[in-house]
C-alpha cells in the first residue's frame, strides 16, 4: 500500500516534470539564449578586416583607415595605414589588455584604467567599447522585453542590467535580428538612466554560414555634433596569420 | 614702539609677498590680458584644446598694433599624464614662442641649467622639481604621451634642453615648455594656439584695454574670442583684496593694544602728577594749556618710541627684502603658483607712514587723559595728596 501511494506520487511529478520540460521548449528564447546565439554567431578561429573610420565632429570628417587579424574573441590586432599622422599607430589586445604602439616614440604604453574610457583615435568609441563587448553574459543580467522591427527588420529587445559594479555601461538595450541573431542597434545608458551611445549596424551580407554587418555607426551623446561611421572594406575569415601578430615583442616592428 | 616696528616690517612683508605672487602670476599664467576662444573660458580647467584660436597670426596682428600693448606672445597649453613608479601623475606641457617669452618672463633667467628651447626642435625645458622627480637631466629624453584635440592619442620624444626654476613649486614641478611649432604638431592643431597672452605698458589699464580687444578682434559681431584682464582673472585679485583687509585688521588690533598702553602711561602720568596740574591751575593755567602739555607730552613720546620702531621696523623689513622667508618644504605640496622664498618689500612710504601712525595714535591715546586733567579743580587736585 505504502510503496503504491509513492509510485503513484512519483508517476505524477515525473509526469509534470515532463510536461513542464515541454512547455520550456515551446516557449520563446530567453534573453540569455539569445545572447549566447548572438556569440555564436561571432566566433571564428581568425579573421582579417580592412575597415575605415569617418569621424564627423560638427562640418569636419577625419578619415581613418585600419587593417586588423582577430583570433577568436580573445586576440586582436589592429594598425593604422592612414593618415600619415597615424600611420604605423597599432592596438593589441589579449584579453582584457590593450597596448598601444606610438612610431613616433617607438614606445608601447598599456592603455589601462580611466584611459580605457577615452574615445579612441578620436571617434565615438572608446577601447573599452571595444573590450567590454565580451563577456557580456557575466557582466549583466539579461532580460527579454519583446520585439521590435528595426530598418524593417524583427528585432529581439533585449534589458542587459549591470550585475557587477565594474562597468561603464549600467544599462545597456540591444535590438536583435530575429532570424540571424545579429545586433543591428543598440544603446547604452549611465546608472542615472541618461542615454551615452547609440550604435547601429547594416549592411549585412553573409559570409558562408556568417552574417556580418559590413557598416556600423556610433554616436557618443555627450559630445557634442559628432557621429563616428565604420565601414568595413574587406573580409576574410579563417585564414592564415602570420605569426606572431598576437605579441607585444610585433608591434615594435 | 613695538607696535610700529610689528606694524612696518609686517606690512613690508605682505605687500611684498604680494607682489611676488602677483609677478609670477602675471608672467607665468595670467598675463595683464589673456586673450582666449569664449568656449575654453567654460571649462578652461579640463584644457580643451579642440576650443582653441583659430588663425592665431590674425588675433596676434590685431592685439600687437592696440595701443598701450608691450607685447604679445601666443602659448598652448595641455596636459599630459606622465608615468612615474607605476603612478600617473598629471602635468602640464606649455607650447610657447622661446624668443618673446624672454621678453614676456625673462625666460633664460629662469634657466638654471642647459638653454632655453629652439623653435622648431624637439625640446624641453623642465621645471626643477619636475626634473628631480622623473630622474631627467639636461641631455635626457622626456617622452610626453598626450591626446591631440580629436582625442588620439599621440606622441613625442623631447630632449631635455634645459632645467628652470620659477620659485615656486607649482609651476616648477608640474611644468615643462616646449617649442609652440612643435606642439601644435604633436595636439594636431596646426596654426592654432589655445590662448594670447599680452602684457601692457601700465598693467592698471588691463581691463579698459581688454575691453577694447574684445571689439576689435570679434570684429565679426558674435563673441569667439575673449580677453579677459588679469583682475578679472581670479584668485590673485582676491588673495590681494584678502591680504590688504587681513593686513588691515591686524594692524588696527596692534594699534588698538599699543594706544591702551599709551592710554595707561599718559593716565599714569596725569594722575601722579595731580598735584602739580593742581598748582599751575591755581596760577592761572587755562585747560587748553593743561591739555596741550599732556598731549605734548603724548607726542614726544610717541615720537621717539616711533621713531626707534621705525628704525628696528625697517631692519627686519630691509632683511625680510633681501634674504626673505623660505616657506621651502611647507610650500612644496601647494598647488597654486606660490613662490617657496617670499621676500619683503624695502619701502621708505611703509617706515614713513608706520612712524606717522605711531605718533598719531600716541596722541589721539593721550586726549582721554589730557581731558581728565584739564577737569581738576586745583584744590581738590592740591588736596590729593
Amino acid at each position: 500500500m505504502k510503496f503504491k501511494k509513492i509510485f503513484f506520487w512519483l508517476g505524477i511529478s515525473l509526469l509534470f516534470l515532463g510536461l513542464g520540460q515541454t512547455m520550456v521548449l515551446a516557449k520563446a528564447l530567453t534573453g540569455v539564449e539569445i545572447i549566447k546565439k548572438v556569440d555564436a554567431n561571432q566566433v571564428y578561429s581568425t579573421a582579417y578586416f580592412e575597415y575605415e573610420m569617418r569621424i564627423h565632429v560638427g562640418e569636419e570628417i577625419r578619415t581613418k583607415k585600419l587593417v586588423s587579424y582577430m583570433q577568436g574573441r580573445e586576440k586582436s590586432f589592429a594598425e593604422f595605414v592612414y593618415p600619415v599622422r597615424d600611420k604605423g599607430v597599432k592596438y593589441l589586445f589579449i584579453g582584457d589588455n590593450l597596448w598601444m604602439y606610438l612610431p613616433s616614440v617607438e614606445k608601447v604604453i598599456k592603455i589601462a584604467g580611466h584611459m580605457l574610457r577615452q574615445s579612441m583615435a578620436g571617434s565615438d568609441m572608446s577601447y573599452e567599447d571595444a573590450l567590454e563587448d565580451r563577456g557580456l553574459i557575466n557582466k549583466y543580467e539579461i532580460k527579454l522585453e519583446g520585439e521590435e522591427k528595426v530598418e524593417g527588420r524583427l528585432c529581439y529587445v533585449l534589458a542587459l542590467v549591470a550585475k557587477v559594479k565594474k562597468v561603464t555601461y549600467y544599462k545597456r538595450k540591444l535590438w536583435v535580428d530575429k532570424e540571424l541573431f545579429l545586433p543591428l542597434q543598440a544603446e547604452l545608458f549611465a546608472k542615472s538612466g541618461k542615454k551615452l551611445k547609440i550604435m547601429k549596424m547594416g549592411k549585412i551580407k553573409k559570409f558562408g554560414t556568417r552574417y556580418v554587418a559590413m557598416y556600423m555607426t556610433m554616436q557618443d551623446l555627450l559630445k557634442r555634433d559628432s557621429l563616428t561611421e565604420v565601414i568595413i572594406n574587406k573580409v576574410k575569415f579563417d585564414l592564415k596569420i602570420p605569426e606572431g601578430i598576437f605579441s607585444r615583442r610585433n608591434l615594435m616592428k | 614702539m613695538f607696535a610700529v616696528m610689528i606694524v612696518i616690517y609686517m606690512w613690508s612683508f605682505i605687500m611684498g609677498m604680494m607682489g611676488d605672487v602677483v609677478d609670477l602670476f602675471v608672467q607665468s599664467t595670467s598675463g595683464h590680458i589673456r586673450v582666449v576662444n569664449t568656449e575654453y573660458l567654460k571649462r578652461e580647467k579640463m584644457l580643451p584644446l579642440n576650443k582653441n584660436i583659430a588663425n592665431y597670426q590674425k588675433v596676434l596682428d590685431v592685439v600687437e598694433k592696440t595701443p598701450g600693448v608691450k607685447l604679445v606672445t601666443p602659448r598652448i597649453k595641455f596636459g599630459v599624464l606622465m608615468e612615474r613608479e607605476g603612478k600617473n601623475k598629471p602635468v602640464f606641457g606649455i607650447g610657447i614662442d622661446p624668443e618673446k617669452e624672454e621678453q614676456a618672463m625673462n625666460f633664460s633667467k629662469k634657466i638654471i641649467e642647459g638653454r632655453p628651447i629652439m623653435m622648431g626642435k624637439e625640446e624641453a625645458n623642465v621645471g626643477a622639481l619636475f626634473a628631480r622627480d622623473f630622474g631627467l637631466k639636461v641631455g635626457d629624453t622626456l617622452t610626453v604621451v598626450t591626446q591631440t584635440a580629436h582625442g588620439s592619442i599621440s606622441a613625442m620624444n623631447l630632449k631635455v634642453a634645459g632645467i628652470f626654476s620659477f620659485g615656486a613649486a607649482a609651476i616648477d614641478r608640474r611644468t615643462f615648455y616646449m617649442p609652440i611649432d612643435k606642439a601644435q604638431y604633436l595636439l594636431d592643431i596646426p596654426n592654432r594656439v589655445t590662448e594670447i597672452f599680452v602684457l601692457l605698458k601700465n598693467e592698471n589699464k588691463a581691463p579698459m584695454i581688454a575691453a577694447m580687444l574684445d571689439k576689435e578682434i570679434n570684429a565679426s559681431g558674435a563673441l569667439k574670442y575673449k580677453a579677459r584682464a588679469w583682475q578679472e582673472q581670479g584668485f590673485v585679485f582676491l588673495w590681494m583684496m584678502m591680504a590688504k583687509y587681513i593686513y588691515m585688521t591686524i594692524y588696527a588690533i596692534i594699534l588698538f593694544f599699543a594706544s591702551f598702553t599709551i592710554l595707561n602711561t599718559m593716565f599714569m602720568a596725569v594722575m601722579e602728577r595731580a598735584k602739580e596740574i593742581g598748582m599751575m591751575k591755581a596760577m592761572g593755567m587755562r585747560n587748553s594749556q593743561v591739555k596741550g602739555v599732556v598731549l605734548l607730552e603724548a607726542a614726544i613720546i610717541g615720537f621717539f618710541s616711533s621713531m626707534i620702531g621705525a628704525f628696528f621696523g625697517g631692519a627686519i623689513s630691509y632683511g625680510l627684502s633681501v634674504a626673505g622667508i623660505a616657506f621651502g618644504g611647507g610650500m612644496e605640496g601647494v598647488d597654486m603658483a606660490i613662490p617657496m622664498v617670499m621676500y619683503g618689500k624695502f619701502s621708505l612710504f611703509y617706515i614713513f607712514v608706520g612712524f606717522l601712525m605711531g605718533i598719531l595714535f600716541s596722541i589721539i591715546a593721550a586726549i582721554f587723559p589730557a581731558l581728565r586733567a584739564a577737569k581738576f579743580e586745583p584744590a581738590e587736585a592740591l588736596r590729593e595728596i
